[in-house]
């Protein structure tokens, strides 16, 4: 680790910090700019309630004040209280839900890395083969569908018409399909990655040399071409993991998983203002961490990129 | 000398010159365009997503002409007996449970997404090039719009689509102002990148010593080359805008129930996914088939205008 490293992973740090303060900023005004406030959705409520709910949420106050409130409430990470759930802080409600949706995204992502490193690696071994061709088409087809489609027909296919799984996330069970749709799309590119780096790493001198060499041909491929062409698949792992993140929110509200981008979506059709504030920061957070860490990994991982 | 040994211009058979000729070239002929077609037609499977591309397209920008289909028209909201009605040959995609044709709602439908998608898309690339190429070129913008785009960039894009959407309330140009507000700044990063590689070129030096103009050379020398590159972008942004569409729509915060769009008329026949299942699954297939030939025919157009891909 020289200084110039340090530097750099300085530097994106405090980008990083910065990032999140202009999110916290920009949702916070937007949020307070918003015509209507949170509680029109109130019956009738007279303006005494009225005044005396935004008392109690402190929405009384200038709004500057508010802001640095709410700023050093997020510090400690208190989002502060649900408009719609009450008695129940943000904080509870995204850690619970941010439990499930961390769970199906981290088996999904797996297993969009495992099946997509193995397929990318047939069908470049089997080059302008049929199979590579059907790869090909499928992954191409499953790159472009958007998950709101393949989560439906998948929904509709295996739930509705077989039956074989439970139409909700409640159970672990059910928690299967949801997966399968958030894998399917980072699958698809990641077979797409690995079979046109591996066609590159194949046709290289080294593997000619080990090819001369007599080494076994699975070992070739595994060992020697892999190790490099895996290189961008790395690179891809925090975007990956960003997008299937942001991706849970459409497969949890089809599949009506409890996860974080349930509360988020439910909090946008509610207008629960607190919690759309908390979860956009939150996710926000979550995604640029995962984008910093990948940045420094890919310093690591490829030593040739330049830091400037 | 005897009369025979004269030499006269009778002796010889004169050769005719002819100018033209020597402009012809003797390899074949290369037309970049030309070139393009011969490789995108090559792929079957291309042909055949370009058939369906151009089937949908036409369906939903000519069949609403003609239905004038109104979301609105609830002519037949009492009369049971044109609710849900399986399709047939009257109703090739059934009826709803008010009564209306679902053919023509969902082509007028596809109509208002495609509309949406092609024109944000049209916008995040006019600007993300434009503003790109520049940004390619000058030091003084690079040092801005790089550290907007690193804030821009760690941001998801679907937050802010929805922060926006839901900020702006429902409507067509709300919705495209939310798609296109902050992704041309992505394009603009890839062009950037492009212009950064070829800007140093040989022939673009040449062209400068030779006393061309900064934007001549940008608009000139390096447009003609991210063709191939702006195609795979565009090719990517018209699906991807049409799922969002979809999505915000499905969640209720994109399009209003005033106007057909498949993101509404998914959301609003999900729950007849076991009466009635045609209401769902007709939708979300024609959804499908627009965003997965969209795709497949710009990237392989995408391949084939590649001008290293080219072989004469």
């Amino acid at each position: 680790m020289n200084k110039k490293m340090l530097n750099y992973i300085l530097k994106r740090f405090l980008l990083a910090l910065f990032t999140i303060w202009i999110v916290i900023t920009i949702t916070f005004f937007i949020m307070h700019a918003v015509p209507g406030g949170p509680f029109l959705s109130e019956k009738a409520a007279s303006p005494e309630t009225t005044a005396a709910l935004q008392a109690k949420y402190g929405l009384d106050k200038p709004i500057l004040e508010q802001y640095f409130n709410y700023l050093s409430g997020v510090i400690k990470f208190d989002f502060g209280p649900s408009l719609k759930y009450k008695g129940i802080t943000v904080t509870e409600l995204i850690v619970t839900g941010f439990k499930t949706s961390a769970f199906i995204g981290g088996i999904a992502a797996l297993i969009a890395i495992l099946i997509g490193v193995f397929l990318g690696s047939i069908a470049a071994v089997n080059h302008k083969t049929k199979l590579d061709q059907a790869i090909m088409f499928f992954s191409t087809a499953f790159v472009a569908l958007p998950s709101f489609i393949t989560a439906s027909i998948l929904l509709l296919v295996f739930c509705v018409k077989l039956q074989w799984f439970p139409a909700n996330g409640l159970t672990t069970k059910g928690l299967i399909l949801p997966i399968i749709s958030l894998s399917l799309s980072p699958m698809s590119y990641i077979t797409r990655l690995t079979r046109s780096s591996t066609l590159d790493v194949m046709g290289q001198d080294y593997i000619r040399t080990a090819k001369a060499k007599g080494v076994n041909y699975w070992v070739i491929i595994f060992k020697h071409s892999l190790r490099n062409a895996l290189t961008p698949v790395i690179t891809y792992i925090g975007p990956m993991l960003a997008s299937v993140l942001t991706g849970s929110l459409v497969v949890e509200k089809i599949f009506t998983v409890a996860g974080i981008g349930k509360y988020f979506v439910s909090s946008i059709v509610n207008r629960d203002y607190m919690m759309i504030m908390g979860t956009t920061i939150f996710l926000t957070t979550i995604v640029i961490i995962m984008l910093f860490l990948t940045d420094i990994m890919y310093k690591i991982v490829n030593p040739r990129v330049d830091l400037e | 000398m005897s009369k025979e040994n004269i030499i006269s211009n009778d002796s010889f058979e004169f050769y005719k010159v002819d100018d033209s000729a020597s402009e012809v070239i003797a390899a074949p002929e290369y037309s970049y365009w030309k070139s393009v077609f011969k490789t995108f037609f090559s792929s079957k499977i291309a042909i055949f997503m370009l058939v369906i591309m151009l089937f949908v397209i036409l369906m939903s920008f000519i069949h609403p002409l003609i239905s004038k289909y109104d979301n609105q028209n609830m002519a037949y909201i009492n009369d049971s007996s044109k609710w849900y009605l399986r399709p047939s040959l009257e109703h090739p995609f059934g009826t709803d449970d008010v009564g209306r044709d679902m053919f023509d709602m969902v082509w007028a439908g596809a109509r208002t997404s495609l509309f949406i998608a092609i024109v944000s898309t049209l916008i995040t690339t006019v600007i993300g090039t434009i503003v790109g190429m520049f940004w390619g070129f000058s030091k003084k913008i690079d040092v801005f719009m790089i550290e907007v785009y690193n804030i821009v960039s760690n941001v998801p894009f679907t937050l802010i689509v929805m922060i926006i959407s839901f900020t702006l309330s429902s409507g067509v140009w709300q919705l495209i102002f939310a798609l296109s507000c902050t992704s041309w700044i992505g394009t603009a990063y890839f062009i950037r990148v492009q212009v950064m590689i070829i800007r140093d070129r040989e022939y673009n030096l040449a062209s400068k010593c030779l006393g061309s103009s900064t934007s001549k050379i940008i608009f000139h020398n390096i447009f003609p080359y991210l063709i191939s590159v702006l195609v795979t972008n565009i090719s990517r942004d018209v699906p991807h805008f049409i799922s969002y569409e979809v999505f915000l729509s499905y969640i209720g915060v994109g399009l209003s129930e005033k106007v057909a769009s498949l993101g509404r008329i998914v959301q609003t026949n999900a729950k007849y996914m076991q009466s009635a299942p045609y209401l769902f699954v007709i939708p979300v297939f024609v959804t499908a088939l627009i965003s997965v030939s969209l795709y497949i025919v710009g990237q392989t157009l995408a391949d084939a205008s590649d001008p290293r891909n080219h072989m004469i």
